[in-house]
């Protein structure tokens, strides 16, 4: 029954509030494996017109074809364009029986730690709604939070103005799961077909015309597809460091949350080799290298949170010194990566 | 005070979270790396200390005895 969906607490490494969020509702809907369906494991560096540094991103196609991908989860992402709207659309899924992921502001959310103090990007799930007294009963997966929130509250959370820089408007935006269409995970081909796509971005081999970033990226001053992005990000950083004598906590923020996403998308990489149908003995050091790395970029991410609090440029630089070292351990990943895709086919393994 | 609880009671009122088990994962308290940062740089300030790098993630320190073992490995 879907008022019976509890907060998920069970939160594993690399999870953001919408991975959390579809977790849940997977878990909800008996859906077996839902720990591994996040595959993507790329490295751009992307720098607009206006831009004195550019930022890292990890994923190169959209989160709809990378549910499709071996799992067949459907993931539909719609906007609405007023209030109004907004709301009879929510409200109809829940009704039909569906939960339903909004984006909101938590600074409007009044049970949210950063109410009226810190905008931020974020998600909930909407699992019933009461008309007569205008609420919605809202699920918090990252938060840990099931309460009510008043239509008024929801709507004021979901007219998101505050945006990631390569996301243009998510306001009044909404998520729905199906997985009527899922399917038992692949042989092992389709595996390794995303390993061997993932390692040619993270080369800078793949086709840039096949890239597809999610959201509005504007125009694009510099694009470096592989692990030589890190290089650019590296050394433009530096070089904002030196030209500015002081670092605003906007640029610490943007820093912070595009290393975090690095970081996410290593962890989730792991969980995902982890999963590989095959008997190999180096299965295990690939899926911990991507662990580590995991690690690595939070730890690198966290420098700045400290950075925000205090000593802001000796923490600004203590991170680009930590992205250094990670970027010849991401080198390390790679060619790990490719030489065991080569053993395993030629072992026919497959 | 003994240290240990004086880093317990430190950590439960800056986290705002109810008495727990010094065992339990503070994850599933709605914990994050933004108030869990900020609760390292208090208690570096407190104790006059500063953590290793390892002090940066929280998956490696999510209980409060493994923060009381950071602080009294730093002392």
């Amino acid at each position: 029954m879907l008022k019976s969906i509890e907060p998920f607490t069970e939160r594993k490494l690399g999870e953001n509030c919408v991975t959390q969020a579809i977790s849940n509702i997977l878990n909800y809907k008996e859906m077996k494996d839902h720990k591994f369906i996040w595959k993507q494991c790329g490295m751009m560096y992307i720098k607009h017109n206006e831009e004195l540094k550019g930022t890292l991103v990890p994923k190169y196609f959209s989160t709809e074809q990378e549910l499709q991908l071996i799992h067949g989860i459907n993931f539909t992402r719609s906007s609405e364009d007023t209030a109004d709207k907004f709301i009879e659309a929510i409200s109809s899924i829940i009704l039909r029986g569906e939960p339903v992921i909004i984006y909101v502001d938590p600074y409007e959310l009044e049970y949210n730690m950063f109410y009226q103090n810190r905008h931020d990007l974020h998600c909930v799930t909407l699992i019933d709604v009461d008309f007569k007294k205008r609420y919605f009963t809202a699920v918090d997966d990252y938060y840990v939070f099931k309460g009510n929130i008043s239509f008024d509250e929801v709507i004021k959370a979901a007219n998101i103005e505050y945006g990631r820089p390569i996301i243009e408007d998510m306001s009044y935006t909404y998520i729905t799961i199906s997985i009527d269409r899922a399917r038992e995970p692949e042989n092992l081909n389709g595996y390794l077909d995303i390993i061997k796509r993932n390692n040619e971005v993270l080369s800078g081999v793949y086709p840039e015309k096949t890239i597809r970033v999610e959201g509005n990226i504007g125009n694009v001053h510099k694009l470096v597809i592989g692990l030589e992005g890190i290089v650019h990000f590296k050394e433009e950083s530096q070089y904002y460091l030196e030209k500015f004598d002081l670092l605003t906590l906007d640029v610490i923020n943007s820093t912070y949350r595009v290393l975090a996403n690095v970081s996410n998308s290593r962890y989730l990489y792991s969980h995902f080799l982890s999963n590989l149908p095959v008997e190999h003995h180096g299965v295990e050091e690939y899926y911990n290298k991507y662990l580590d790395l995991g690690q690595d970029w939070k730890v690198a991410a966290n420098m700045l949170i400290k950075g925000m609090i205090k000593n802001q440029v000796p923490m600004y630089q203590r991170m680009i010194e930590k992205v250094e070292k990670i970027y010849s351990k991401e080198q390390d990943a790679l060619k790990f990566g490719e030489e065991l895709l080569q053993d395993i086919q030629s072992l026919e393994l497959i | 005070m003994e240290i240990n609880e004086e880093v317990k009671e430190f950590i439960l009122k800056k986290l705002n979270v109810p008495n727990i088990g010094i065992d339990e994962s503070l994850l599933r308290h709605g914990v994050n790396s933004l108030n869990f940062i900020n609760l390292i740089v208090e208690l570096e300030e407190k104790f006059e200390i500063e953590f290793d790098d390892e002090a940066f993630l929280i998956e490696n320190v999510d209980t409060i005895n493994k923060i009381i073992n950071l602080v009294n490995n730093k002392n």
